[in-house]
């Protein structure tokens, strides 16, 4: 099996768009999200899917839909239900097997938004694709906590660990400087420095092609012309760069899919580190360990400082 | 206390596989509930048991609003024999053996015989300056007819004798942790009575730490303040030894518990707060339950009083933490929910949300370092979902229970947890369902022996249970998997 690409980060911090500009090269395959981490067997995952409040299933059935099972149809996705059933004795290592297998000699581009708040999935990963090259994917903790905190805020459910329970018994806030670094911690700490890279968002969002350009010298691939370049920065290859069937519609988090910057001004750049965040009514500033963190990746109070292209 | 030798190569972590039972049913009496209590002294294993836990929430006020009610119970608790035991494993025999039961004494109103002891909630080895041995001391439980609780001594772990206890207040009806530490061996009230049946278990009269370097004497001094200057510190609830200072945890039903520590020296102690508000979840973690050192940390379990809903408060209901203090006081959040302190944000370093992700799981009960392993066992309340009054849940809850069904819930996930880390961060599970009896609800000790990782559960649902039959009556059976339970482990199993 040809070692996937993971592009890991803290929700909301473009995981799932640069899996698919990135899974536009020639040589890769875009993925959606396809939470094996989640558990070591299919049927401990399919029970998982059973029982979760959101759609988590839908990526992995629009990926087997796509690429064995017939295509992101409702027959598609319906066959892919049985195909996943008639593993449930399997391991998830065999069900992403068979993906790696169905787009050789392309490698495969998986997003994750979720495993890097957990160190027993993302050690779960390691075990699943031992080769894997994860990318490290990063926004500033300010548009970062702006946008993610009014969408949250707009959600009937927030997940626990979105919340900030200083206050018990008082209902929880939403506070995402909490995720933010907790995933970055943890990627630091749970996954081998040399099969990881960073990528800051906004230098993709600055400088394209430079920082794509150096993303794919650095993960080894050919380089590409510009129209290819260009083809990728729209994810125009990728089948999974917006809703699938009603069957399974999602598998990509909500930034791709859901309007999540309407209505919402964000702070002009250069983002600051200083001052009270917007989410929060009490004027707390960023956590002090968030600051120091943030400029340990080249976030300084002025954008413009920061160089364009990828950090190891 | 309850390790034997720490100098034990590291070995593989336990799984559940390598587990036997080897004290079933309440040493074979239903009514034995809680192993409330565990040590080894001079190479066998000792526990204490505690006696009929439901019919006695049964009894009390305040009591549970649970219906069927779970264990067949009488309407007037001493129709129970609740004369406690102790219990003694020689592993050259392989065998169990009672070697004390409590006696029955006249009761202090009434023609009544009533049991002296009704549990049995610390057992320590401590040599006091008149042992010319090290010996056996067993903190007791007494019944509301009975004269306030004592502390039992043995010298051969065979013959038992009172010994006088601190100067707590008659209202003081038990008290639990026996610690040792610079010579001393330090105690505090655990449980209070406020008046006929109005038991607290886990709220003593007083919350001051008694010290003695010679239980014989019963020159028992006050270690602390009581509750170290502060009334919202209405119990000192456990103790342990760390970094060459003891550290104490706090019932605080206002705040969230506290942790304190003291170098020693000369009673009273000088205290210095580790911890405050529940370390940021306020009261959540009403109470520090457990204290474990491993790997040059000190580990905190957290709960709720009650199991994770305390009524006479209506804190919760919440599951329990694990929080790691280092010893120049610097603390982490091991298992639990993310929060923003004063010490800057906290999040759950294992990824596990409290309760190991399972909110039944209303306190992380004991851990205990075993061939370099940390364990850790919970408190659950899951397997209780068939008589809890859920017409009273918010319909988001019980709609979320549906979805993943009661019966699922309660045979899947009912009954205690045990997990285990070899890093302290990094935490897998041993047993998710109380080694497949969901009656046991609580892990309540562990010893670590040369023979193997010993755990003894509470279990209250004997000697019957509530059964549900066809056609929805409710009838009482014998339940033979009631009554606590103790289990052995080593690597590799036993086949």
């Amino acid at each position: 099996m040809s070692a996937p690409i993971l592009v890991f980060g803290a929700p909301f911090s473009g995981t799932s768009l640069l899996a698919q500009m990135l899974g536009s090269h020639p040589q890769l395959a875009p993925m959606p999200e396809l939470r094996l981490g989640l558990a070591e067997r299919m049927d401990a995952l399919l029970e998982i899917f059973a029982i979760s409040q959101a759609p988590i299933a839908d990526g992995l059935l629009r990926a087997i839909a796509e690429h064995l099972t017939g295509g992101q149809n409702a027959r598609g996705i319906a066959a892919a239900r049985d195909w996943l059933q008639q593993r449930s004795n399997q391991r998830t290592a065999d069900v992403l097997a068979a993906l790696a297998a169905a787009v050789a000699p392309r490698r495969l581009v998986i997003p994750d938004s979720e495993s890097a708040l957990r160190p027993h999935e993302l050690l779960r990963w390691q075990a699943l694709a031992p080769q894997a090259d994860l990318v490290h994917c990063l926004r500033h903790p300010l548009p970062h906590g702006v946008v993610w905190s009014r969408w949250l805020a707009s959600q009937v459910f927030v997940p626990a660990d979105y919340r900030d329970h200083a206050r018990s018994p008082q209902p929880a806030a939403i506070e995402p400087q909490l995720p933010w670094l907790r995933c970055q911690r943890n990627l630091q700490r749970w996954w081998p420095a040399a099969q990881r890279r960073m990528l800051r968002m906004e230098s993709l969002q600055s400088q394209p092609d430079q920082a794509l350009s150096a993303l794919i010298a650095g993960l080894g691939l050919a380089p590409v012309e510009t129209a290819v370049c260009d083809r990728m920065m729209a994810a125009a290859d990728s089948p999974f760069a917006g809703f699938g069937p009603p069957e399974a519609p999602r598998g990509l988090e909500m930034e791709v899919l859901d309007p999540v910057l309407d209505g919402i001004t964000l702070p002009a750049p250069p983002y600051s580190l200083a001052g009270p965040v917007p989410w929060r009514d009490d004027g707390a500033a960023f956590d002090p360990e968030v600051r120091a963190l943030a400029r340990s990746y080249g976030y300084e109070d002025r954008e413009d400082t920061v160089e364009a292209g990828t950090v190891r | 206390m309850a390790a034997l030798s720490t100098d034990i190569p590291e070995a593989a972590g336990l799984g559940e596989a390598d587990f036997r039972l080897t004290g079933p049913n309440g040493f074979g009496d239903g009514q034995n509930h809680y192993a409330h209590s565990m040590a080894v002294f001079e190479g066998r294993v000792y526990v204490g048991t505690t006696r009929a836990i439901i019919p006695a929430h049964k009894w009390n006020q305040l009591r549970p609003d649970i219906r069927p009610w779970p264990v067949d119970s009488p309407d007037f608790i001493y129709d129970i024999p609740r004369q406690a035991e102790i219990w003694c494993f020689d592993p050259a025999e392989d065998q169990w053996t009672r070697v004390y039961q409590a006696p029955l004494v006249p009761a202090s109103r009434g023609n009544l015989q009533v049991p002296r002891y009704i549990g049995y909630r610390g057992i320590g080895v401590f040599q006091g300056a008149s042992d010319h041995k090290p010996c056996l001391y067993v903190s007791t439980w007494a019944p509301q007819l009975t004269d306030p609780p004592d502390i039992l001594r043995s010298e051969d772990g065979r013959h038992f004798a009172p010994a006088a206890r601190p100067p707590f207040s008659p209202a003081v009806r038990s008290f639990r942790t026996l610690q040792v530490f610079q010579g001393r061996v330090h105690t505090t009230p655990t449980s209070s009575s406020q008046g006929a049946r109005k038991i607290s278990d886990s709220i003593g009269s007083d919350s001051t730490i008694y010290a003695t370097d010679d239980i014989q004497s019963a020159d028992w001094q006050a270690a602390n303040e009581e509750g170290f200057g502060s009334k919202a510190n209405v119990t000192v609830f456990e103790m342990e030894e760390f970094n060459g200072h003891l550290y104490a945890a706090t019932v605080n039903p206002k705040t969230g518990f506290e942790l304190w520590k003291t170098a020693g020296g000369d009673l009273p102690y000088r205290w210095t707060r580790v911890l405050a508000r529940g370390a940021g979840r306020g009261v959540f973690n009403e109470v520090g339950v457990s204290l474990c050192a491993f790997r040059g940390a000190l580990y905190v379990g957290t709960g709720v009083l009650n199991g994770g809903f305390h009524r006479a408060t209506g804190i919760g209901p919440a599951a329990a933490e694990i929080i790691r203090v280092w010893p120049d006081d610097r603390w982490e959040l091991i298992v639990g929910e993310s929060r923003s302190t004063p010490q800057g944000l906290r999040y759950p370093l294992s990824g596990l949300g409290p309760g190991f992700e399972k909110l039944f799981n209303g306190y992380v009960w004991r851990m205990v370092v075993h061939d370099g392993w940390l364990y850790a066992g919970t408190f659950s309340w899951g397997q209780n979902l068939a008589y809890l009054p859920l017409h009273t849940w918010p319909p988001d809850a019980v709609a979320l229970l549906d979805l993943w069904g009661r019966d699922w819930l309660t045979t899947h996930l009912g009954g205690a947890e045990v997990w285990r880390s070899a890093d302290g961060e990094h935490w897998q599970p041993v047993t998710r369902n109380a080694f497949g009896n969901r009656y046991n609800w609580g892990i309540r000790n562990f010893a670590s022996t040369p023979h193997g990782l010993f755990v003894a559960t509470a279990n209250p649902y004997g000697p019957t249970i509530a059964q549900q039959q066809t056609g929805g009556d409710w009838h009482y059976i014998d339940n033979h998997r009631g009554g606590c339970e103790i289990w052995l482990g080593r690597p590799g199993g036993w086949r």
